[in-house]
């Protein structure tokens, strides 16, 4: 697994984290006394389909997609970066209350991410190489 | 693939079954009402959170060489408690008993132990090869 989509599935298991902690405390506000906890509905939403999904689908991707030409056959290691950075900003920023600002970051990460990774959805060749501890046998 | 994975799978497939059995139950005239929320979260608990954690484990780095899918027993208790924790969910509900609140909060207790038990499980499997 190269080191950005190592940073970035931990990145996604730390948003997944957070959500499902916010998630128990909206789902037990009852109990908890606190029905003012529905209001972060829509931030578990986010924290869950953006920070935690579509990081780990992103970060998995750029790990597995068939590889082309070049040092590690990724491409350039710099937009990745950039596109996790922006995602994970954008994220921060649609749940501290700058939605604008965060949604067009989460939307340019992805069309980064789109540009960057296209030219490897290809028919032939492995990201993963299946050796070494890189992917695990498949059976 | 391994036993766990077998199983973690087979499970979110019930569970999507479930859920869009649900989704024409939603719109079928004159059927009971039902809870949107859970109806959102049979797909992305039940199904898609099964899912993804059932291919992590099959297809991640493998932790070691003696342990390739390291402690089993977490992955095993992430499944257990996820899907427990989101059976009690549903009761809680859609059905309402006189105790729901307490319901919940079981429910996500259990639901949020079983995510800790998956990232406990797969972090130390997340890395450079």
């Amino acid at each position: 697994m190269p080191t950005v989509s190592m940073w970035t599935v931990r990145a996604a298991l730390l948003w997944l984290l957070g959500a499902s902690a916010l998630g128990a405390l909206i789902l037990a506000r009852g109990a908890l006394g606190h029905p003012e906890l529905a209001g972060y509905i829509l931030v578990h939403a986010e924290m869950m389909l953006v920070g935690w999904m579509m990081q780990l689908a992103l970060g998995v991707a750029h790990w597995i997609l068939p590889r082309g030409r070049g040092r590690d056959g990724r491409g350039r290691g710099w937009p990745i970066i950039v596109v996790v950075i922006a995602l994970n900003v954008g994220v921060i920023a649609v749940i501290g209350g700058y939605p604008l600002v965060g949604r067009i970051l989460e939307a340019a990460a992805v069309v980064g991410f789109a540009i960057q990774g296209a030219p490897r959805i290809k028919a032939a060749g492995w990201g993963a190489t299946g050796k070494e501890g890189d992917l695990v046998k498949l059976k | 693939m391994p036993t766990v994975t077998r199983w973690v799978l087979r499970t979110a497939l019930i569970w999507a079954a479930i859920a869009t059995a649900t989704g024409v139950m939603l719109v079928w005239p004159g059927a009971p009402a039902f809870p949107y929320p859970t109806y959102l979260h049979l797909f992305t608990v039940g199904w898609l959170s099964n899912l993804i954690f059932g291919v992590a484990h099959w297809m991640f780095p493998r932790a070691s060489a003696a342990k390739p899918r390291g402690d089993e027993r977490m992955a095993w208790a992430g499944w257990g408690l996820l899907n427990l924790g989101l059976f009690i969910r549903i009761v809680g509900e859609a059905i309402r008993p006189a105790d729901m609140d307490r319901c919940l909060l079981i429910s996500a207790a259990i639901q949020f132990l079983a995510v800790v038990c998956w990232v406990a499980h797969l972090w130390p499997r997340v890395k450079e090869r």
